[in-house]
C-alpha cells in the first residue's frame, strides 16, 4: 500500500559563501508517515543544513521541501507544523518545566484548562511526573531529565514531523542508548515521522525504520541500518559504520559463477562471492566478525603476526600484520588466540561476506 | 573562619604540603581600598558639615541645611534632578537596545568594532567637549537651526539649548555607553537556538521578543538603566552648559552654594541627599541582579 509521504525533499540544494560551498548537493528523500528516518555523516557533511531547511530556519538555495504534501517555501517555521529538539535542547531558562512545555500550546492560543491537561499528559509521557516536575526550573534538572523536557515540548504541540538534532550528543553512552530505546517506544507509540540528525552511528542504527548515509553535501548510500551496514556501496560508507578491512584490488586472478578471485595489492588472494563486473582500482571490504582468526594453520588461510590483542564488552579483537604490508582487524566473541602481540596467526575471511567496493 | 566568610576562597592547603608562603590575597585591594578610605573620609566630613551652622561648620549643630531642601526651590529642583534622572535613564535603555541588539547579531567584525568604537566614544571624550560640541549644534545659530532654515526658510525654527530637551539630548548622549554595554552583555549571553525554539515552537519575531529575549535580557537592560540614573542624578557639566541657568540640578546647586555662595551646609545636605540617592540605587541594582541569579541557578 502506498502511503503518502509526511516529507518530501526533491532536488534540494544550499551553497554557502556564493556558491563556493555546497552545504547540501541536490538531494532527495522522503519519509513515511510512521518512520524515523536518520541522516547520518560526519560534521559539515550537510545534515544539520537540511534539517535547518526543513524547520524554516535556513532557506535552500533551490530545491522543494513538501510537508504533508504542501510546499513549504517561504514559510516562517512557526508556521510550518514541525517540531524541532535542538542539539542544546535550548530549554527556556527562565521559565519552569510547565512553562516550557506549554509554551508552543499558548502560542497557538489554546485555551489554559487544556493547556494544563496537554502538559500534564506530555510529561507523563516522556516519564516525567507532573507532581514532582511541573514547578521545577531548568538548572534544577539533570541533562537526561532535561532532554525529556525538550522532547515533551516538541510532542505535545503534536507536530506533523519531528526533527531531532543529535539531542543525545551530551549524554554519556549508557544514558544515550537508553534514552534512544525510550524515544523509539514513544514515536512508535504516537506514530509520528522524524528525521534524526546525528553522527552517531550506532544511536541511529538503533532507532531508525531507514538511515540515509551523507557526505560533502551529497547522499551516498540509503536504506535500513541492517542493509547499509551489511552491504556498503563505497569505503567511506563502510568506514562510517564500523571498523572495516580494506584492501586494493590490483588484479582479477578468476571469475566464474559470480565468483571472483581477486589479488590484492599486497599478494593476498581473496575469493569474494556475489559480484561481476570488478573496476579499475576497487576495494575488497569485509568486517572484523567476518573473519576468523586460527591459532594453527586450517589450511588455505593467512598466515600473518599478532600485533595486539584487546577485550572489550565481551569481544576480543586482534589486529594481525600480514606479510606485504596489510594489517587486519578481526574480532572474534571466543577468545581464539590466547597467543600475545608478535605471535604467528592465521586469518580466513568468510567470502559470502566480503565485498567489492569502487570506491 | 576565612573559608566560612567566603565560599569562593580557596580551601586552605596543609601547612607542610606549602612550604612557599603567598601574601594574603586582601593585600590586592590596598591601593583602591586607600582611596575608597578616603573618600568615605570625605563622605563623613560633608555628613558632618551638613549638620553644621553656617560659617561655623565643625563647631554648630543645625539641622537647618535639610530645613531649607524642604523649601519649594529646592524641592523642585530635587525632584527636577531625579525626573530627568529617571527620563534619560528610560529614553537611554530604548535607544540602547536595538544598538545592543546590532552590536550581538551583526555577522560582521568591521561594522561591530566601528559600532563599538562610536558607542565608546563618550567614555573617552571629556564631558565638557561633548557639551560644547551639543552647544554648536543646538545653539539659536547652530548646525541644527542653520540647516533647517536653509532648508525651509524659517529663521531660528528650533530652540533646543538652554532648555530641558537640550539637556535631555545631552544626558542621553552621554550615558548611552552606560546602557549599552550591559545589555549587550545580556543579550550576547541568550544562545540563539532559543530563539529558534521559540520559533519553531509557534512564536512570531514579536512573541518571541516578548516572551524570550527581553525576559531574558532585562535584568542587563535594567542594570544599564540603573547606572544611567545613578550617572545622571550626579549630572553637572551637561546641565550647566547645555540648560544655561535655566535648568538646574542638584549638583549644579551645590557647586553654588559650596562655591559662590560659601553656604557649606546646604552644599553639603544636597551631597548627603545625592549620596543617599546613589545608595538607594545601588541596592535597587542588587535587587535586580538577584532576580537574575534566581532565574539562572
Amino acid at each position: 500500500m502506498e502511503q503518502n509521504p509526511v516529507l518530501e525533499i526533491r532536488n534540494l540544494s544550499r551553497t554557502f559563501a556564493h556558491g563556493a560551498v555546497r552545504a547540501v548537493d541536490h538531494i532527495d528523500l522522503d519519509v513515511l508517515p510512521g518512520e524515523i528516518m536518520s541522516i547520518l555523516g560526519p560534521s559539515g557533511c550537510g545534515k544539520t543544513t537540511i534539517m535547518r531547511i526543513i524547520a524554516g530556519l535556513d532557506s535552500p538555495t533551490s530545491g522543494e521541501v513538501r510537508i504533508l504534501g504542501k510546499d513549504v517555501a517561504g514559510k516562517p517555521p512557526h508556521k510550518r507544523n514541525v517540531g524541532l529538539v535542538f542539539q542544546s535542547l535550548a530549554i527556556f531558562p527562565h521559565m519552569s518545566v510547565k512553562q516550557n512545555v506549554a509554551f508552543g500550546l499558548r502560542m497557538k492560543g489554546l485555551a489554559s484548562n487544556l493547556i494544563e491537561t496537554k502538559v500534564a499528559k506530555a510529561l507523563e509521557l516522556v516519564q516525567l511526573s507532573p507532581e514532582r516536575f511541573a514547578g521545577r526550573r531548568p538548572s534544577e534538572l539533570s541533562g537526561g531529565q532535561l532532554q525529556r523536557v525538550a522532547l515533551a515540548r516538541t510532542l505535545v504541540t503534536e507536530p506533523a514531523l519531528v526533527l531531532f538534532d543529535e539531542p543525545m550528543a551530551a549524554l554519556d553512552r549508557r544514558l544515550r542508548d537508553y534514552m534512544a530505546v525510550e524515544l523509539r517506544a514513544i514515536q512508535k507509540q504516537l506514530g509520528i515521522a522524524a528525521v534524526y540528525v546525528t553522527h552517531d552511528q550506532e544511536t541511529a542504527s538503533m532507532m531508525s525504520d531507514r538511515v540515509i548515509i551523507m557526505s560533502a553535501g551529497k547522499i551516498l548510500q540509503a536504506g535500513t541500518p541492517e542493509e547499509i551496514y551489511e552491504a556498503p556501496n563505497s569505503r567511506f560508507v563502510s568506514d562510517f559504520l564500523g571498523d572495516t578491512n580494506t584492501l586494493r584490488i590490483a588484479r582479477v586472478l578468476d571469475q566464474a559463477d559470480g565468483t571472483s578471485l581477486v589479488q590484492t595489492d599486497a599478494g593476498l588472494a581473496i575469493r569474494v562471492a556475489n559480484c561481476s563486473d570488478i573496476a579499475e582500482g576497487a576495494f575488497v571490504i569485509f568486517r572484523p566478525e567476518q573473519t576468523i582468526v586460527h591459532s594453527a594453520d586450517p589450511g588455505g588461510a593467512f598466515e600473518g603476526r599478532v600485533v595486539s590483542s584487546q577485550f572489550r564488552s565481551g569481544l576480543h579483537r586482534w589486529q594481525i600484520a600480514l606479510p606485504g604490508g596489510n594489517t587486519l582487524i578481526a574480532q572474534s566473541t571466543e577468545n581464539r588466540l590466547a597467543s600475545s602481540a608478535g605471535e604467528t596467526a592465521w586469518v580466513t575471511i568468510d567470502s559470502g561476506k566480503a565485498r567489492i567496493v569502487s570506491q | 573562619m576565612t573559608a566560612i566568610e567566603n565560599p569562593v576562597a580557596p580551601l586552605p592547603s596543609k601547612e607542610k604540603n606549602a612550604p612557599i608562603r603567598k601574601p594574603p590575597i586582601r593585600l590586592l585591594l590596598l591601593p583602591a581600598g586607600t582611596l575608597i578610605g578616603l573618600l568615605l573620609v570625605c563622605a563623613l566630613v560633608v555628613l558632618r558639615m551638613s549638620v553644621g551652622e553656617r560659617n561655623a561648620e565643625w563647631t554648630g549643630w543645625s539641622l537647618r541645611a535639610y530645613m531649607q531642601l524642604a523649601s519649594s526651590r529646592n524641592l523642585g529642583i530635587i525632584i527636577d534632578t531625579i525626573w530627568m534622572a529617571l527620563l534619560s535613564a528610560l529614553i537611554t535603555t530604548l535607544v540602547a537596545f536595538p544598538i545592543a541588539l546590532f552590536l550581538t547579531r551583526t555577522t560582521s567584525p568591521i561594522a561591530r568594532r566601528l559600532v563599538l568604537i562610536a558607542i565608546l566614544l563618550p567614555m573617552i571624550i571629556s564631558l565638557l567637549v561633548q557639551s560644547f560640541g551639543w552647544m554648536a549644534i543646538l545653539g539659536p545659530n547652530g548646525l541644527l537651526n542653520q540647516a533647517i532654515s536653509a532648508a525651509t526658510g524659517i529663521e531660528r525654527p528650533f530652540s533646543l539649548l538652554f532648555n530641558r530637551a537640550g539637556v535631555m539630548l545631552g544626558l542621553v548622549q552621554t550615558s548611552i555607553p552606560l546602557a549599552v554595554l550591559p545589555a549587550a552583555a545580556a543579550l550576547r549571553s541568550i544562545p540563539l537556538s532559543l530563539e529558534e525554539a521559540a520559533n519553531v515552537l509557534g512564536a512570531n519575531r514579536i512573541r518571541t521578543y516578548r516572551h524570550i529575549i527581553l525576559p531574558l535580557a532585562w535584568p542587563g537592560m535594567a542594570a544599564g538603566a540603573i547606572l544611567v540614573f545613578g550617572f545622571n542624578t550626579g549630572a553637572f557639566v551637561v546641565p550647566l552648559l547645555l540648560g544655561g541657568l535655566k535648568v538646574t540640578t542638584i549638583a549644579v546647586v551645590i557647586r553654588d552654594q559650596m562655591g559662590s555662595l560659601s553656604n557649606w551646609p546646604l552644599g553639603a545636605a544636597l551631597s548627603v541627599l545625592l549620596i543617599l540617592l546613589a545608595l538607594a540605587v545601588q541596592s535597587l541594582n542588587r535587587l535586580i541582579v538577584r532576580t537574575n541569579v534566581e532565574i539562572k541557578g
